[in-house]
């Protein structure tokens, strides 16, 4: 069998990869032999660059899915017999190819066109360690869809800056992950979901929200704050988990929960605003409630008002 | 992709060895093979059955020709374990699968896919799909077409500012 192309175990190699400032029809790549690499896109367009190199360069995109059922129509009409194979057995095929001839596979029909960029994100690099995403684009696409992180040994990600589709989904799936940092600078943060992360010793959320969201009131403000709340609902489960919020009061807002201690930290909760109270209520559901409440109660009386506390409590 | 092994499977063992039990395989054409356990169960989804006590009777393998099905039981054999000595000999054995050059031996990798992919087995299914895997790779997408007999729906408009737009894919 003659391959001129790398073969899968090229990315077994690789330990570390950071993708900086990728767009769609980037390759994030593993290099044979390498065993950390880095993508670094400062000047788009940056496409041909990136895959000058591409013979060397392994997989895989930052591509958005698409929804599976706009295909099912097309599918009887082919005849072919390779298409005609299922859906798996093709991404299995696709994944099994170098980036160039994935892709070109886009062009030989309609059914074909996004064939290329399905498959679990990073799960064919056997083991890597070590992920940062680093300004990275999902574009292209029109539909809610799940953006799927799961290597299969995964330690440490970092998703800094990660600019997805609104109601994009950045769903992690990593039995062996153990730290998340997850930055972020948008107008809304992603939604997330974690999976089978049950290694998870540390996730540290740190929202930088542009100051136009919120000094904006009405709605830039409120979507904000219900990104956060959507979020935090979907991570209150985890143990191990902080959030801090800076831009919003002066000495910002941090959230800090840490079961072994059963502690909850509030920081600079004097000036927070009544809706952010909401976010901090969906993490502590369930667990420190009294604390919660106390420490609520103090806030409010120091705001003067003494209805607060009682009001947002009964949202839980 | 060489011939095909004929439906020998049924005869392999079944008098011998009373302790290892037969199971019966009958493909969708009917033809009936009778396979020992310990070499079936290299299909997980056949394991699963046995596991649930649920492979007492002849199993049915959908969407499977008798000529698919022989040449699955035969990969089998050659897989398991102690039938072939070295690594080496396995390897050129398995080579037959790597070109697939001739429409007959297109057809062939298709059929066992579609086999590999019902009856879930691992070490079929990579084989096969590195074949296809590598008869792709290099290609160009009008020498796919015509390698895989694809017919494009795209209008020549659409296709052109596709390969504009992505230039990178298409040079060498």
């Amino acid at each position: 069998m003659k391959s001129t192309y790398p073969k899968r175990v090229c990315t077994s190699n690789l330990t570390k990869l950071i993708g900086q400032h990728c767009l769609r029809g980037h390759c994030i790549a593993g290099i044979a032999d390498q065993p950390e690499y880095s993508l670094f896109n400062r000047n788009p367009p940056i496409q041909e660059r990136l895959h000058i190199r591409s013979n060397q360069i392994y997989r895989s995109t930052l591509l958005a899915s698409y929804p599976m059922d706009s295909t099912k129509q097309l599918k009887l009409m082919k005849t072919d017999r390779l298409s005609n194979l299922p859906e798996p057995i093709i991404f299995h095929i696709l994944s099994l190819m170098d980036i160039k001839s994935a892709f070109r596979t886009s062009l030989l029909s309609n059914e074909w066109k996004f064939h290329w960029t399905q498959f679990n994100f990073f799960s064919s690099f056997l083991s890597l360690e070590n992920l940062s995403l680093i300004d990275c684009f999902v574009t292209d696409c029109w539909k809610v869809f799940n953006f799927e992180i799961s290597a299969p040994r995964l330690v440490c990600l970092t998703i800094s800056n990660f600019n997805i589709y609104e109601l994009a989904r950045i769903v992690i799936s990593s039995t062996t992950l153990k730290l998340f940092n997850l930055n972020d600078n948008s107008h809304h943060p992603p939604l997330l979901r974690m999976e089978n992360c049950q290694s998870l010793v540390r996730v540290n959320i740190d929202l930088f929200p542009p100051a136009t969201t919120l000094a904006r009131t009405g709605i830039f403000k409120e979507t904000y704050i219900y990104h956060v709340f959507y979020m935090t609902t979907a991570l209150r489960y985890l143990n191990p988990l902080r959030v801090s919020c800076t831009s919003l009061s002066k000495e910002g807002f941090l959230l800090y929960k840490n079961t072994q201690a059963t502690e909850i930290k509030f920081v600079a909760l004097k000036e927070i605003e009544d809706e952010w109270l909401l976010v901090a209520l969906s993490m502590v559901h369930g667990l420190g409630l009294d604390q919660l409440a106390t420490k609520l109660h103090e806030n409010s009386k120091q705001k003067g008002s003494d209805q607060l506390a009682p009001i947002k409590l009964q949202l839980v | 992709m060489s011939t095909a092994a004929t439906a020998d499977a049924s005869s392999s063992g079944d008098t011998t060895e009373g302790s290892v039990r037969l199971l019966t395989l009958q493909s969708e054409d009917g033809e009936v093979f009778e396979v020992k356990e310990t070499i079936a169960t290299q299909s997980v989804t056949i394991k699963g059955m046995v596991d649930d006590d649920c492979a007492t009777s002849t199993i049915p393998v959908c969407n499977v020709t008798g000529r698919t099905l022989a040449m699955v039981i035969e990969w089998w054999n050659k897989h398991e374990i102690g039938a072939v000595s070295n690594e080496k000999e396995l390897k050129e054995w398995e080579s037959q699968f790597d070109t697939i050059d001739d429409k007959s031996d297109r057809d062939d990798v298709y059929d066992l896919l579609m086999a590999a992919n019902y009856l879930n087995i691992p070490t079929l299914l990579d084989c096969c799909t590195s074949a296809v895997a590598e008869a792709i790779k290099g290609k160009s997408t009008d020498e796919m077409r015509e390698f895989f007999d694809i017919k494009s729906d795209f209008d020549e408009k659409e296709e052109d500012a596709l390969r504009k737009e992505n230039q990178w894919a298409f040079e060498n």
